[in-house]
């Protein structure tokens, strides 16, 4: 499509660079303190060795670098007790601004969904500043991620709660921006694991396989919503 | 919404297959049953011919749902129907576009300058004066048109409607074409494979079939699949791992099918926008004119079946030719290259005689390839086409089939006719109340 045409919130229409909207959303469906109840239950939960130190990194770079002394802490909050969570729900706001559209991305890990598959979902997740600078040209400053985990780490020496992910982000393919007689972006191989913030999660992607588990395009035509954070300023 | 809506008749269907009567042709039959529908229409609106003059301003005082009275000028303003609704209501041909005279067979060409708009004022003084002439030329039935008779302009009450031109309409051909372009390139079954396979999303039912498989699609599967066409149409034809490599010739076909899916993808989408602007709307043209421009990779799909079945006569001839013609040819000691090489020119050259065989006989010349011209006027006209379509009509013959299966289905219209008025009386009163 040529043109975007504006929704009549202005808020999700900002130019590049500024702040994007803040979506809320909530963790649901939270799983048994049986099977999962620290980090490291949840690594072999899930068969993700990489979430303890993922957690710590982002823990580190994030929030613990001012600290007088962030080894205890980081100590302290890794071995604390977990939730667990099966679904996150975002309320991303419909077009015409009368009202939210609720996304819920399940990442069910072991578990089946409804008991007919076991899911987990893509997600578009908000780069920050210290990625590459093509992951913020594309896709208006998004990066389609599966989800893997939901998890919420308590710190109750700070009386708070860190609602954290553990994503798959994919990589932009090409040209950054929609391209080829399609007009749509690929994303693939080489993935990366993170742990992010929950916060951070933009709604649900929607990705078509060309080479499964390689190479996949982006469906920017899936709701005019999508179209429009895709296309904005490209 | 659904109490907005006030059904004013059921009306009788004449039967779609006429029995053969000695001195009563068919065509006759039709036309006196035409006849007899726009008797009914007219009589249904006959109080709108004496009360619907604004300029005279006259009206007629209503009782309106908050109980105050008012002066009301009642009009007809649209007729939402589907495009065989409009033959029957226009009193035109099937193969006519019910706003413009448009020719048949220029239906499948964007014109640069838009057809001239039908003048029922002319047909009406044709129809008294006798001169079959002027209304055979504009595809016009030989009857007394109801809509005549109401100081309106026929043609603006047409409203396009996009569960049947666009969604059972062009995206049904558009899929038809699709699958038939993919099983040529071979790579319908990876189509099926990803179709089957799409994931779920807000708004977007999951296909869990592959569409050929699906029997039927109503206009619920057919905006899904909107969502999704281009995106599994590109992976199908972008996909390598598993796939022979596609043929050089295939890939500028391939090229140009992708382009023509996504022009009349983004045209469907956008044309169900609630809300447009003046740039929309240049932009629902910009598709239309380039999905012309690209049309014609599909056109050997749109042949006819005869044509299909000459055209593979043809190539099995030629096929029997090149057969005689290679084995004469291995004996005069050429070598393996060489006859490869020749092997190959002769399957080019019947490939190349089946394309000509079906694009000649083919055309787009259908009504719905039509209308979609005049889906950006309607928008500037009237506003956003979502509201104007026939699914809400559709949902407001729930009511009355569920009066219906009340009835004892014995003289069933005036039982159904007494409930739905009971239940919508009912309803109404409840929303006042609520008020």
């Amino acid at each position: 499509m040529r043109e975007i045409i504006h929704s009549t919130r202005d808020s999700i229409h900002l130019s590049k660079g500024s702040q994007p909207y803040q979506r809320s959303s909530k963790l649901q469906g939270r799983i048994s303190m049986h099977h999962i109840y620290d980090l490291r239950s949840l690594e072999a939960e899930y068969q993700l060795p990489s979430v303890r130190s993922l957690t710590m990194t982002y823990l580190v770079d994030n929030l613990y670098s001012a600290s007088n002394n962030p080894a205890f802490e980081l100590s302290r909050l890794i071995s604390a007790p977990l939730e667990a969570f099966n679904t996150l729900q975002v309320a991303v706001p419909t077009f015409n601004d009368d009202g939210d559209t609720i996304h819920h991305t399940r990442c069910t890990g072991p578990e089946l969904f409804r008991k007919r598959e076991q899911r987990s979902d893509w997600v578009f997740v908000r780069c920050r500043k210290a990625r590459k600078a093509k992951s913020q040209e594309a896709l208006d400053g998004r990066v389609p991620a599966r989800l893997n985990v939901l998890f919420k780490l308590p710190d109750l020496h700070a009386n708070t709660s860190y609602h954290l992910a553990h994503v798959l982000l994919l990589s932009i393919i090409g040209c950054p921006t929609p391209d080829g007689p399609e007009g749509i972006v690929r994303v693939g191989l080489p993935i990366r694991s993170h742990v992010v913030a929950v916060a951070d999660k933009e709604g649900m992607a929607h990705l078509v396989p060309v080479n499964p588990e390689e190479l996949y395009l982006v469906n920017n035509r899936i709701d005019v919503h999508t179209w429009n954070d895709i296309h904005n300023g490209n | 919404m659904m109490n907005a809506w006030i059904p004013l008749a059921l009306l009788p269907i004449p039967p779609k297959r006429l029995d053969k009567i000695s001195g009563y042709p068919v065509d006759a039959q039709e036309l006196d049953a035409l006849q007899v529908t726009h008797e009914i229409i007219s009589s249904i609106l006959s109080p709108l011919c004496n009360v619907s003059d604004v300029t005279s301003q006259s009206g007629i005082e209503m009782v309106c749902c908050d109980e105050k009275v008012r002066n009301c000028i009642p009009m007809l303003c649209g007729w939402l129907a589907d495009h065989m609704e409009n033959i029957i209501i226009h009193g035109i041909s099937s193969n006519r576009c019910p706003i413009c005279i448009a020719p048949p067979d220029q239906f499948g060409e964007l014109s640069n300058a838009s057809y001239a708009i039908r003048l029922h004022p002319t047909y009406a003084a044709a129809f008294h004066h006798s001169d079959i002439h002027i209304l055979n030329s504009h595809g016009v039935k030989n009857i007394n048109n109801a809509l005549w008779h109401i100081p309106i302009e026929p043609h603006e009450i047409v409203r396009l409607d996009i569960l049947h031109v666009l969604l059972l309409g062009m995206l049904v051909h558009l899929m038809k074409w699709v699958q038939e372009f993919l099983d040529h390139v071979g790579r319908l079954t990876i189509f099926d494979h990803i179709w089957s396979r799409l994931l779920p999303f807000p708004g977007f039912s999951r296909l869990n079939k592959a569409y050929r498989s699906v029997r039927q699609c109503q206009g619920k599967e057919m905006r899904n699949l909107c969502y999704v066409l281009l995106a599994a149409f590109a992976a199908a034809l972008s996909r390598t791992s598993d796939t022979p490599a596609m043929a050089s010739r295939h890939k500028v076909l391939c090229h140009n099918a992708i382009l023509c899916v996504q022009y009349l993808t983004d045209f469907i989408l956008m044309a169900q926008y609630q809300v447009h602007t003046h740039s929309t709307i240049e932009s629902m043209k910009d598709y239309l004119r380039d999905f012309h421009a690209y049309k014609d990779v599909f056109l050997r799909f749109q042949a006819s079946k005869a044509v299909k079945a000459a055209a593979k006569e043809a190539s099995r001839d030629l096929r029997e030719d090149h057969s005689q013609l290679l084995t004469s040819d291995k004996p005069q000691g050429k070598t393996s290259s060489k006859h490869r090489k020749l092997t190959q020119e002769l399957r080019l050259e019947t490939e190349e005689l089946v394309h000509d065989f079906l694009t000649t006989g083919a055309n787009y010349n259908f009504p719905k390839m039509h209308l979609i011209s005049h889906f950006t006027d309607q928008i500037s006209k009237y506003g956003s086409l979502p509201q104007y379509s026939t699914e809400i009509c559709k949902a407001s013959h729930k009511p009355l089939k569920d009066a219906y299966r009340r009835s004892n289905h014995l003289n069933a219209i005036p039982q159904i006719i007494r409930t739905y008025t009971r239940v919508h009386g009912f309803s109404m009163r409840e929303k006042n109340l609520e008020q």
